[in-house]
């Protein structure tokens, strides 16, 4: 029997927070494809946090909560290079990631934990704002 | 996310179970607001049942904590599930809350 490459899940999601534990399901099932990885549950929950957060950005600042407005989600699970790779794209307003400043973690913060808690995360993230909208691309190796 | 208040002596308990994420953070925020309005607010979140905290729901709960302190009280947090105590240690907001194992540790904090 061929072994399987990859599994790919294709989501399009409204700009509202209602739908984002969809996203964490998906996760959760894909990353039981994937036979010994440590601290599973851990590592499930990172990364479903750094989607959702990053989502949430999409919904907050992209797209400002406007209704009738969608953002894609991919996930691709590859099992030979053992990685989770979730794409999200929209066609909202860039994000200036270089104007979120790291929180100074020696101080309590209300804001700001967000996407300083993707980038801790995640073994790599990429932002790119393009003719056709803003990418996102995170990465994990599992 | 389920949300239930108790009293136990001058302490109100707030048990949160399932998600607390932007979604349901504002139902947190308000029992948070009503809960501190009298002085001494100690409080304390019992999360043992919180399977998923997000940046919203840290916000919350830091809010809370001010708030507390603010009116001579003290927020405890207690129950943290493993990965969620993963994520207060990654913020260090560890150093910022008391955190206790179980309710009963943080009950009996008040009483010292």
């Amino acid at each position: 029997m061929k072994q399987r490459q990859s599994d790919i899940i294709r989501l399009e999601l409204p700009a509202t927070y209602t739908y984002l534990p969809l996203l964490s399901a998906c996760i959760a099932e894909m990353i039981e494809q994937i036979d010994s990885v440590n601290d599973r549950n851990v590592v499930a929950y990172n990364i479903q946090l750094s989607a959702h957060e990053v989502c949430a950005n999409i919904v907050d600042h992209a797209y400002e909560h406007q209704d009738g407005k969608f953002f894609e989600v991919t996930l691709t699970l590859s099992f030979e290079a053992r990685s989770l790779v979730i794409e999200m794209h929209d066609t909202g307003d860039a994000f200036n990631l270089a104007s979120v400043p790291k929180p100074d973690l020696d101080e309590v913060h209300e804001h700001g934990y967000g996407l300083f808690l993707v980038h801790s995360l995640m073994d790599e993230v990429v932002y790119q704002s393009q003719p056709d909208g803003n990418h996102w691309r995170l990465v994990k190796y599992l | 996310m389920d949300l239930t208040i108790r009293s136990e002596g001058n302490v109100t308990i707030l048990e949160i179970s399932g998600r607390f994420d932007n979604r349901t953070a504002p139902a947190v925020a308000e029992e948070l607001e009503k809960v501190t309005r009298t002085e001494p607010a100690r409080l304390v979140v019992n999360m043992t049942n919180v399977s998923f905290v997000d940046s919203t729901a840290l916000a919350t709960l830091v809010q809370g904590l001010k708030r507390c302190r603010q009116r001579r009280g003290e927020l405890y947090l207690c129950g943290l599930q493993n990965q969620v105590y993963m994520i207060f240690e990654l913020t260090r907001l560890d150093k910022a809350f008391t955190i206790f194992p179980d309710e009963a540790n943080a009950l009996q904090a008040f009483e010292n």
